[in-house]
């Protein structure tokens, strides 16, 4: 094994990333689907970012965790875009 | 929020730096956070319509009204720009937050192309300062 320097920013300073194959996705006030998606560098989990958010930006006060390859790729039609959990 | 960031080597925290930044590419097929420096997430909340919400509040204190966003864009240039506006909000009548807020923002960032439909912006970037020290 080679101790490069991304070996040593990995492990010696112990920065934990977050998940990015999850997004929240919740109904929002513009009457389509909000997605979330995390910051790759961001030092947390998926569930500290839906508690950060909090529940008043979703209309409904339901936030889910999905799978981030449930989101379309095709954003022709983005603000139809509705959620079935 | 109150989790603390983890220092690591080369972060710089002072009253004088920014507390966060953000690169991301709106342009369908390639969209997503390309850089990041204290924030949390992107929300794709419709056609150009993004919240940025940050790894902790930028101002110290909890004084709502004292961070300072800053936006910037990149287009293509045979497509219009319609806006990039950027704005923080009060939320929904039963918990209406009247002053700024210091832990997310929202922008506006769209163009139009030759048909006139209204599509994401190609590109946007963000600044936060605030004086939270503790960031």
């Amino acid at each position: 094994m080679v101790f490069d320097g991304v070996f040593w920013r990995q492990h010696l300073f112990l920065k934990t990333m977050i998940d990015t194959s999850k997004v929240l996705v919740y109904n929002n006030e513009f009457g389509t689907v909000t997605v979330v998606h995390p910051a790759p560098k961001h030092e947390g989990t998926i569930e500290d970012i839906k508690a950060g958010i909090g529940t008043d930006r979703a209309i409904d006060g339901v936030i889910h965790i999905v799978d981030r390859s449930e989101v379309p790729k095709d954003r022709s039609f983005r603000n139809a875009w509705t959620y079935t959990p | 929020m109150s989790r603390r960031k983890t220092l690591h080597r080369g972060d710089l925290i002072a009253e004088n730096t920014a507390k966060a930044w953000l690169s991301y590419q709106g342009e369908a097929g390639s969209e997503g956070i390309k850089d990041s420096y204290g924030v949390a997430s992107v929300s794709d909340e419709g056609t150009g319509t993004f919240a940025i919400t940050l790894s902790n509040n930028a101002a110290a204190g909890g004084h709502n009204n004292n961070n300072c966003w800053l936006f910037s864009s990149h287009n293509w240039s045979p497509d219009g720009l319609v806006a990039v506006v950027a704005y923080t909000s009060s939320y929904g009548s039963n918990n209406p937050w009247w002053n700024m807020n210091d832990d997310w923002v929202r922008v506006h960032v769209m163009r139009t192309r030759d048909n006139n439909d209204i599509v994401d912006g190609e590109w946007f970037s963000m600044a936060c300062f605030g004086d939270n020290i503790y960031f």
